[in-house]
């Protein structure tokens, strides 16, 4: 069925009774978690297992790069195209994580899911007939409005997408079978798939960290918060502090993004692990195992080879210099380390302590405390004993004991506190929307149908995704 | 009789009771009491002119200042308590002498409880006082007693009687709202306009210290927006990457391309970035329209906000109704309150097989008859200990299922409303080396930037000291 032919067949049935258009909603879901780093997408699958399900998903950069020889390449070539990841420039549409320029994000989302030629390679997010489609699109809390509206008139009027569902991207995790990793007792299966009651989500991702208190797989608006700390922060920071000291890097926003996911931890003893990587205490240490100085190789695309890291090796300059005269192979004189030490942890650390470059706001667990001060007494243990962590952020080795120590030491003793990382905490928004899909019944009722949307306009779609109708 | 309004004493709302205005004039009564004064001062060296004629000159003054403070503490204050009641009608001598005083202070008008018991301790004890100190005055001299050791029974008798009113205090009506005039106030700001009054003592400590209080330069806190900005951009640098027009008409774009709506192509040429969308908002909020927001919340979003605020306040009186609430199976995301309501009790109706169709129910019976319609619950053992009050849980209830309806259905907050707040504990702040990332012990005197120790404080002068902060 053509787009024409859509249009045609409806507006004759639409005349004689207007007022009540077409609730129906087709039955393929197709799900997109908009990131601001990468966009989550995928058809919805009945598959009961999460691993089934989430082979449907295909993570694809948002973005439009544009590589050292002015090539400019869009989201979904970026993976089979660019190799030499050397200065390349980034423009992304969704701006501090809310879906701004339109211009861009539609190029991508064409090239993804919509153009014959581009998607051939990737068949299974091709999106053949939007209007037999609904899709389950995500936005971050506290969108403006504007936006919002934007958003469904770019998602019905360019495309027109037979149903469509917006709405907070942290809501959807509490679709997911949360249960089994909190060790609480499964649920009967004859209930069907239910969100969870209580479910707090802390999502860390690439613009900002917020925090969100879902109950029933609904947010709970007055208590959303948003530190403004995310993942392009800290490649940031850590791309400041490695120019100051070392390299210049300030253009390698991509490599600075590699080193810092393989290097950087957050630290359980800020104290200590400062002290043992201090310069003065580093010969002492050097032969023990446990230093935390390591060396990463950055990557060289000339040889076609790839970033690593390495454990800190003292001698190598004294080595490199020593082999420059007696002939050393070329591999080992050409390379360039960079030698971490506390950038490994004083980095993350911008999630718990904003203030250690001035900023005026609480880090990630006193957060959830100012969150929770806002809602009734009653719900606070509900939401404590079920922190869920998603985001890109949440996967920084020892970010999830951090959080857990900290929100145990400034909580009341009485009440239980369980963080939990999501299995895959990237895709697990992603996840949860395709869990949501296969309850029918809830999906059309949050859903609003192509007709429905010509019948009432994008105001009416608005206010109705904000639960005001 | 006059009014309140018409007494001479300041605060203009005093109500003296009673009170009626002076006959004498102010002439007449000072000139009464020089007179009565001088009475005594004759009579005094008079009597000791008989009595001790070999006293010092230095001693008769001494006499005759303890006998005529002794009469002013006895006699006038001595009125004064024991008319207190009454001060403001009495017409005699003393009470028109005291209310020509209480034009200076009109407390005396008033029973003023602390004038009050200052005075009857005052006529009390400052005439004993007196007493003893003439009396020892003569003392030394070696002869024979004086007279007013004779006299003390008498005034023993009369300082009796005053006795009775001494600790009948009465609360007045307070006039502790503002007065016009104008009164000091300790101004102990840190302003640069208050920097010649404020103390010295600690000055250094206060710029050291700059940090902690949050009062930072303006010129620091543009630094620290500067370096947050810096750290939130994509690129260092600032760049356009156009989207690839070229590529979209190779890939056979779709036909439905020309007929795009209004709306959709205002969306595609809008080079508005957030901060546009931002300002935006911003301005809209500021002239109270509320913006797009207002018009898709629509009227009821501050009514429903009140409203759920005043019932979060009293949620844990709702013990009953949020136990089911928990651990009912209504449907995910309960839909509007009437209708759950007339739904569950058809149900519960059916399972229980009562028949009471009572549509409007309470929520409290609601909850009953379902709570009969669930499974039985595993059976506890029961204890003699299970009204024990020390075994007792305090945890606060789980709220309403109507609190939780009023919570979800709040709007969400705006996107300057939604960032965390500053931490709430003010945790010193951190300082780091610019060179090594330790502990930054120095700071640099012209730029404001720490390093670690003089190692890294050469290396920063050297290099990198900018002097700008």
């Amino acid at each position: 069925m053509g787009t024409s032919k859509a249009r045609t067949a409806a507006k004759p049935a639409k005349k004689p009774e207007p007022e009540v258009p077409s609730r129906r909603i087709p039955p393929k879901t197709f799900i997109i978690d908009n990131g601001a780093y990468t966009m989550k997408a995928g058809y919805a699958s009945d598959a009961t297992s999460a691993e089934e399900a989430l082979s449907a998903c295909t993570t694809i950069p948002n973005c439009l790069v544009k590589t050292r020889d002015n090539r400019i390449v869009v989201g979904p070539q970026i993976s089979s195209t660019v190799n030499d990841w050397n200065e390349a420039m980034f423009r992304r549409p969704v701006e501090k994580g809310y879906l701004v320029n339109w211009e861009a994000e539609r190029e991508i989302w064409e090239q993804s899911f919509f153009e014959e030629k581009a998607t051939a390679r990737n068949k299974g997010i091709r999106i053949p007939t939007p209007e037999d489609t609904t899709l389950v699109l995500t936005e971050a809390p506290n969108t403006m409005p504007v936006l919002q509206r934007n958003t469904d008139e770019m998602v019905m009027e360019e495309w027109g997408f037979g149903g469509y569902v917006r709405c907070l991207g942290p809501t959807l995790n509490a679709w997911n079978e949360v249960h089994s990793l909190f060790g609480d007792p499964l649920r009967k299966p004859e209930t069907g798939i239910l969100p969870a009651d209580c479910l707090f989500v802390v999502d860390s991702g690439y613009s900002h960290t917020t925090v969100t208190p879902v109950y029933r797989g609904l947010p709970i608006q007055r208590a959303i918060r948003r530190l403004d700390i995310g993942g392009k922060h800290l490649t940031n920071y850590l791309k400041e502090i490695v120019s100051m000291r070392q390299y210049n890097m300030v253009d390698e926003s991509y490599i600075m993004n590699e080193v810092k996911e393989s290097v950087c931890f957050v630290t359980n003893d800020f104290t200590t692990d400062m002290e043992k990587t201090w310069k003065a205490n580093l010969k002492r240490q050097a032969a023990s195992d446990d230093s935390i100085v390591v060396d990463f190789v950055l990557p060289d695309p000339n040889a076609n080879k790839k970033g690593f890291m390495r454990p800190h090796d003292p001698l190598l300059e004294a080595k490199k210099k020593k082999g420059a005269l007696s002939g050393l192979s070329s591999e080992i004189l050409s390379e360039d380390v960079l030698v971490l030490g506390n950038e490994r942890f004083a980095v993350p650390e911008l999630l718990f302590r904003p203030s250690d470059i001035g900023m005026k706001q609480a880090g990630v667990p006193e957060m959830i405390l100012q969150s929770l001060s806002v809602l009734p007494a009653g719900l606070h243990a509900a939401f404590l004993a079920n922190v869920f962590v998603v985001g890109g952020n949440a996967g920084i080795p020892g970010f999830m004991e951090r959080l857990e120590t900290e929100l145990r030491q400034i909580t009341s003793s009485e009440c239980v506190v369980r963080v939990r990382r999501a299995e895959d905490p990237i895709c697990s928004t992603w996840l949860g929307g395709s869990r949501l899909a296969t309850n029918r019944e809830e999906l059309s009722r949050v859903a609003i149908s192509r007709q429905e949307y010509q019948e009432y306009g994008s105001g009416w779609a608005g206010r109705r995704f904000a639960g005001n109708i | 009789m006059a009014t309140a309004l018409n007494h001479p004493f300041y605060l203009l709302d005093l109500n003296p009771i009673g009170y009626v205005s002076n006959t004498m004039s102010i002439t007449a009564l000072l000139g009464t009491f020089t007179v009565a004064v001088a009475g005594v001062i004759v009579f005094t060296s008079a009597v000791l002119k008989a009595a001790k004629p070999n006293l010092s000159r230095t001693d008769k003054i001494l006499v005759g200042w303890f006998v005529f403070s002794g009469c002013i503490h006895f006699i006038l204050e001595g009125y004064f308590v024991y008319n207190h009641k009454t001060m403001p009608r009495r017409l005699d001598l003393l009470g028109q002498m005291w209310k020509e005083y209480a034009k200076a202070d009109s407390r005396y008008m008033t029973m003023e409880p602390f004038v009050l018991c200052m005075e009857t301790i005052t006529a009390k004890v400052g005439r004993w006082l007196t007493d003893l100190g003439s009396t020892c005055q003569d003392r030394p001299c070696g002869s024979a007693h004086f007279e007013s050791v004779d006299l003390l029974p008498t005034f023993k008798s009369t300082l009796k009687s005053i006795q009775d009113t001494m600790f009948r205090v009465e609360l007045l009506p307070s006039n502790s709202h503002a007065q016009p005039g104008w009164s000091y106030i300790a101004d102990r700001g840190l302003g640069p306009s208050k920097a010649a009054t404020a103390p010295t003592l600690g000055r250094k400590r206060g710029i050291r210290d700059a940090g902690k209080g949050g009062d930072i330069s303006s010129r620091r806190a543009n630094a620290i927006a500067r370096h947050i900005a810096e750290l939130d951009r994509e690129n260092q640098r600032d760049v356009t990457i156009p989207v690839p027009v070229k590529q979209a008409k190779e890939a056979g774009a779709r036909k439905t391309r020309e007929k795009t709506t209004s709306n959709v192509r205002r969306i595609l040429m809008s080079q508005k970035t957030f901060k546009n969308h931002f300002d935006d908002e911003e301005a809209a909020i500021a002239a109270g329209g509320g913006g797009l927001s207002a018009v898709q919340i629509g009227g009821g979003g501050a009514n429903m906000n009140a409203a759920a605020v005043a019932a979060a306040v009293k949620a844990g009186k709702d013990a009953v109704a949020a136990t089911v609430a928990r651990r009912s199976s209504t449907p995910a995301t309960t839909p509007s309150t009437p209708a759950a309501r007339r739904k569950r009790p058809s149900a519960a109706v059916t399972a229980v097989s009562t028949p009471t169709p009572a549509p409007s129910q309470p929520d409290t019976t609601d909850a009953e008859t379902e709570n009969d319609a669930e499974e039985p619950k595993p059976k506890l053992l029961k204890t003699e200990y299970d009204n024990d009050p020390l075994l007792k849980s305090y945890a606060p209830n789980m709220p309403s299922d109507r609190i939780m309806q009023l919570l979800l259905a709040e709007p969400a907050l705006s996107y300057n409303a939604s960032r965390v707040a500053p931490p709430h504990d003010s945790q010193p702040p951190r300082n780091f080396c610019c060179m090594c990332g330790y502990w930054g012990k120095i700071r640099c005197k012209n730029c404001h930037v720490r390093t670690c120790g003089l190692d890294c404080y050469r290396l920063h002068e050297d290099s990198r000291c900018g002097a700008f902060f």
